[in-house]
């Protein structure tokens, strides 16, 4: 993973014809000297903008460059010219050696989001053909279609950027304009905060450690994430579940039939599955479906064995039936009214307790408003006054008469009162319900039995006026009755066995999901990430002292696994840095990134830009230093660039012993150019 | 009896002592709530002062659902001045005795109650927290404004009966 900026060319056309410069980096450290306004930044946010990045800067809209480039610049001989026309090229290359150009107009007739990519080093090699690509920038989609110039840049990076959870939305992609300032630290902003000045208006959740993770190609966040999934995955397990079970229940319950020992809530244990049965509502109570079937069997197996009688020999005993059954049916009736009667009564009694609990809960909230109240309070004054302000008395919380009451409950144990009253209700609703459902099974069954029962009624009186010869109908419809019965359980038996093979597959997901999550590692970290982690705080440690780190001990440093900011025992550096040591540890913790890329498996591009290393808040020693360290990147085969305007003497003595390209400008940077090709 | 219950065996013997435990009071008789109360409705009226009238009229329409729906639909012109309850809630009064000893709220000729410079703050730090008297904020902010003191009278005196 790596990107090397080769060659920049910043361009004007003015009245008096071309101005431009031209700019070679090479791999180790380059360092950029040009004194103070004269085009340094032009340069730098010159590459920010040509990679379309400007929105790394600020969410305004408008082109981040200085005058120069926009309206008028500055001659060597003091003079303003005006600019009609400019353009930027960037050539970087990527770590397959594949090197690209990217132009991007500034002032011009062109539009400014549209970007030209040059497949080959058209600056380098000026005379040559290479086929050109056009994408745009800034506008929604550039960093996620494929004509977006994001998307194009995050390939040629070798990248593939997260989706990340954000504010508004569930997932939005890590744009590029959050992962470059942690190796591109620009002047205004830049410097003033570790990991990096990330924007944070693209509402993205914990975006720094989302950057930091991304760059350093932390497992961290793809744990997180599959935690995250695994958990939404059992969720919906839970709900599937709880559907067919609900499903199952109410088409048992129309027939008078219940769920036994069936587990209502997602097990992994898919074996107790098989202990689930169906009872059934009988005038006995409820019975097991498999002894009430055994039982209807063995009745029509008996009715099969008998000859159906004819109505004349059978008279006596169709007429005794009949008497039977009658009174076997009034029976049922008073039965189902008496239910009846009670269910009505119960409606009341549960609007009553509904009633209840919502009183309740009302309660409960106002209780729990006074609680944050009383944490409210000014200097002179608070919202529960324990003594009275113009007596002293004592005075109980509460704003009824103050002798209504011998002692007033604390607000606490009054808001756990109110707790447990509350289950306490709800306990009682939770119970009512649930009579309420046996009740309606009792009735479906009832319902179910004096239905058969006047249907043998008819079939009797049939019989009794039938002629004596005909064979007897009732007999004939209590077989008849006895097999449809039979078949109807058995098709709830069915009904119940599909359910139970759909659940028995569900325990077996979830069974896998809860696997998967054990497997998870325990805190967020995976051991390789504590590793990588572990050599970014050696590195942070060992730079810190070598820059002259002095507020406290450079050994007492280390990077939080939880913010991946640096701390001091556990404790996060805050102010007690002094500004020099603040801006030495800036220096470290960029360094120590681009250093642990060049043993560790990250995302680091290799490329580390400093935009005026505020040297003048540190000491000479420390800057020189810093430069010392920072041109060890050529040997790791990185590439680190400096600009600066320190004190040229200062500055060449010290880069002279130094292994670096020098870019100096003696004066403005932007020099009349011969050709429009520079 | 000889089968009588374990505990009761147990019971039997045992030294029994009694403790007065406190007694529960309702959140809407709680010094914070009916402080708080008094200060977002004076809040949210015009001025920043409310007659007693009119404070009486919300303490009692601001604790339940129900209340609140009335003194909505009174303005709303869907209930006339008489078909709303009005109550004068008796912790009204001790919720303005203890502001105005705290120095949170001034009381004009026993008339109208202002909010002093403390009150203002302590309110406007009660109605920032979106967390705390959610229901009641929403009605007083919609209700105290528009709650003049004609409509008040109307409601108190019940001039359409005569």
């Amino acid at each position: 993973m790596s990107c090397m900026l080769r060659s920049l060319r910043l361009r004007a056309l003015t009245p008096d014809g071309w101005y431009g410069a031209h700019l070679g980096f090479k791999d180790g450290l380059n360092v950029l000297w040009a004194d103070n306004t004269m085009g340094k930044s032009t340069c730098i946010q010159g590459m920010i903008y040509v990679l379309g990045l400007e929105r790394m800067l600020s969410p305004r809209r408008e082109i981040p460059l200085p005058h120069a480039m926009t309206s008028y610049l500055t001659t060597d001989g003091g003079k303003n010219v005006r600019v009609m026309q400019s353009d930027i090229s960037l050539e970087i290359e990527n770590s397959a050696g594949v090197v690209i150009t990217v132009h991007r107009p500034v002032l011009s007739s062109f539009d400014d989001r549209l970007i030209t990519v040059s497949h080959g080093p058209s600056l380098t090699n000026p005379d040559d053909q290479f086929r050109e690509q056009k994408f745009f920038v800034r506008d929604p989609g550039a960093a996620q279609r494929e004509d977006g110039f994001h998307y194009f840049l995050e390939q040629f990076l070798g990248w593939q950027l997260p989706k990340v959870r954000g504010y508004e939305k569930d997932e939005v992609k890590l744009y590029l304009e959050t992962v470059f300032p942690m190796f591109w630290v620009e002047q205004k902003s830049g410097w003033s905060s570790i990991p990096a000045a990330i924007p944070t208006y693209f509402r993205i959740k914990e975006v720094h450690k989302r950057a930091v993770e991304f760059i350093l190609s932390l497992e961290a966040y793809e744990i997180e994430r599959q935690r995250e999934q695994l958990n939404e995955r059992l969720n919906a397990l839970t709900r599937e579940w709880e559907i067919r079970w609900n499903d199952l229940g109410q088409h048992l319950g129309r027939s008078g039939a219940r769920i036994e020992s069936l587990s209502q809530r997602p097990t992994a244990d898919g074996d107790s599955l098989s202990k689930g049965f169906i009872s059934v509502a009988t005038l006995a109570g409820w019975v097991p479906l498999d002894d009430h079937a055994r039982a209807l069997r063995e009745k029509l197996a008996d009715l099969d064995r008998q000859e159906v009688p004819t109505v004349a020999s059978n008279a006596p005993a169709i007429e005794a039936k009949l008497a039977e059954i009658s009174n076997f049916a009034d029976e049922l009736n008073r039965e189902r009214l008496v239910i009846k009667q009670l269910n009505g009564i119960k409606r009341t009694d549960k609007e009553a307790l509904e009633r209840r609990i919502q009183t309740l809960k009302e309660d409960l909230t106002k209780n729990q408003d006074v609680q944050k109240l009383q944490r409210f309070s000014g200097v002179q004054w608070s919202l529960s006054p324990d003594r009275c302000p113009t007596c002293e008395q004592a005075l109980g919380d509460t704003l009824l008469s103050q002798n209504a009451l011998a002692s007033v409950m604390p607000i606490e144990d009054n808001i756990s009162y109110i707790k447990s009253e509350l289950s306490m209700f709800e306990g009682i609703l939770h119970r009512e319900n649930e009579e309420t459902k046996e009740r309606e099974g009792k009735l479906a069954q009832l319902s179910r039995d004096i239905n058969d029962a006047y249907y043998q009624i008819r079939t009797l009186r049939a019989d009794l006026v039938a002629p004596g010869g005909s064979a007897s109908a009732s007999v004939i419809q209590e077989k008849v009755m006895t097999e449809r019965r039979i078949k109807d359980f058995d098709d709830l038996q069915s009904a119940f066995d599909q359910v139970v093979t759909a659940l028995e597959q569900l325990a077996e997901t979830y069974r896998d999901t809860l696997k998967e999550k054990s497997e998870l590692p325990d805190d967020e970290l995976s051991d390789s990430d504590k590793a990588k982690i572990g050599k970014l705080s050696d590195l942070l440690r060992a730079q810190a002292r070598q820059f002259g780190f002095s507020t406290f001990s450079p050994e007492e440093l280390s990077i939080s696994p939880d913010t991946y900011r640096p701390e001091k025992e556990g404790f996060e550096i805050g102010f007690e840095t002094s500004a020099s040591d603040a801006i030495r540890l800036k220096w470290a913790y960029q360094l120590a990134l681009l250093e642990t890329a060049s043993s560790e498996n990250t995302n680091h591009p290799g490329l580390l830009v400093f935009d005026e290393p505020r040297q003048q808040s540190s000491s000479r020693v420390s800057f020189e230093q810093l430069l010392k360290r920072a041109s060890l990147s050529k040997r790791r085969g990185q590439q680190v660039i400096f600009s600066t305007s320190e004190d040229l003497s200062v500055l060449t003595e010290i880069i002279s012993s130094l292994d670096c390209n020098r870019i100096i400008f003696q004066g403005h940077i932007l020099q009349p150019l011969a050709t429009a090709h520079g | 009896m000889p089968n009588e219950s374990p505990f009761q065996a147990i019971l039997a013997d045992a030294e029994f002592t009694f403790t007065a435990r406190p007694e529960p009071v309702a959140g809407d008789l709680r010094m914070a709530w009916g402080i708080s109360v008094l200060l977002l409705s004076v809040f949210y009226s015009r001025g920043k002062k409310a007659s007693f009238q009119k404070l009486q009229f919300l303490a009692h329409a601001v604790r339940l659902k129900e209340g609140r729906e009335e003194a909505t639909g009174l303005i709303e012109n869907r209930y006339r001045p008489l078909d709303v309850s009005v109550r004068v809630e008796p912790w009204l009064n001790r919720a303005v005795a203890f502001a105005h000893s705290m120095g949170l709220v001034s009381v004009n000729k026993g008339l109208t109650v202002g909010l002093t410079e403390q009150g203002v703050k302590a309110a406007e730090m009660i109605a920032a927290d979106g967390d705390v008297l959610v229901d009641e904020r929403v009605f007083l902010a919609k209700i105290s404004p528009r709650l003049t003191d004609a409509i008040m009278k109307s409601v108190w005196h019940g001039e359409e009966l005569l």
